[in-house]
């Protein structure tokens, strides 16, 4: 696996996104800890959700009770239904155990990372996303400790950290945008996203705006290019 | 709740969410819902990038990170869209900004 150039293409290209991971998991490490969270269990909330967003949703509503938490939990993880069947489509006949733990590291980095792959025609989509996975699960784990053990003594908000992650989205959009629907799409999107500031609770915004977007995109017609 | 119960349960639920349709085999859905999975990476990565920038601590603000937004896309031109040239560019753009103001 470790010789196999998709691995190894996956492992590379996650890479460039390990200081912004890395900037995001010291940050939830950091402030895990100052909201009252055992270091222990701030790293094993890296290790067994693997989710940003959700993580910092649980930082930030730790105090409100459970419901709030898992309310807000269930908001932003329906993004995920979509991205999976997206996958599904695109890797084959898999074995259902290499299916089940291709999910566990399911996020929006590695999966962009593997459709704009697939794209560009890497050979084996599974085994790139599998790199990828390697690169940033592993370093979201090791700085997620990095920051709990650090606590309050690192800033990471100082270094951009609330910059670099949406700038990775970014970069993650932009080899996606191809044709005039593509654009039609990212205004939509722009739209929606900002709408969705105004009137939704901050945990529905993302997977409300890009589900709202996505639904407005199937309606167009494709591009004379099939797109 | 235990706080480690609450980390189970949000792992459970944010499992869920994922395997849901990976573990489904067959041919990819097509119709509606084949276009709907074609637009929604970009719908995705589009909402996530401008709520990030347009609302970082929860409301609507113009702050400095539009200028990294601003920064990304001059990236994205030059670069041919590269994934580097976008971090790179963007991240320049807010560092500049933030010794400006």
């Amino acid at each position: 696996m470790l010789r196999d150039p998709s691995f190894r293409t996956g492992l590379r290209d996650g890479g460039v996104l390990v200081p912004a991971v890395a900037l995001f998991g010291v940050a939830f490490g950091a402030l895990a800890v100052e909201a009252g969270l055992p270091r222990w269990l701030t790293v094993l909330t890296s290790v067994i959700v693997v989710s940003g967003a959700a993580q910092f949703a649980l930082v930030g509503l730790l105090a409100t009770g459970a419901v709030p938490v898992l309310v807000a939990t269930t908001g932003l993880a329906l993004r995920h239904v979509p991205m999976g069947a997206r996958l599904a489509g695109m890797i084959g006949p898999r074995s259902t155990a290499l299916r089940l733990a291709l999910a566990w590291v399911l996020v929006d980095e590695t999966f962009g990372l593997t459709i704009t792959a697939a794209q560009r025609g890497v050979a084996d989509p599974v085994r790139y996303k599998a790199g990828a996975d390697l690169a940033l699960y592993s370093m979201w784990v090791a700085f997620t400790a990095v920051g709990a053990l650090a606590g309050g003594r690192v800033d990471p908000e100082t270094w951009g950290a609330t910059v670099f992650f949406p700038l990775m989205f970014l970069a993650l959009a932009a080899p996606l945008v191809r044709g005039r629907r593509a654009w039609m799409v990212v205004a939509m999107s722009v739209a929606a996203a900002l709408a969705s500031v105004l009137v939704l609770p901050e945990a529905w915004r993302v997977t409300g705006a890009a589900a709202a977007a996505a639904a407005a995109g199937t309606l167009l017609p494709p591009d004379r290019a099939g797109r | 709740m235990s706080d480690l119960a609450l980390v189970v349960a949000m792992a459970a639920i944010t499992y869920a969410s994922r395997v849901a349709f990976l573990v489904r085999t067959g041919d990819p859905p097509g119709g509606l819902v084949g276009r709907f999975l074609d637009v929604f990476p970009l719908a995705l990565f589009v909402s996530l990038a401008t709520v990030g920038l347009a609302a970082p601590d929860g409301d609507l603000d113009l702050s400095i990170a539009l200028v990294a937004a601003g920064g990304g896309v001059v990236g994205a031109a030059v670069t041919k869209r590269s994934l580097i040239g976008v971090l790179s560019f963007g991240a320049a753009a807010w560092w500049a900004a933030r010794l400006v103001t």
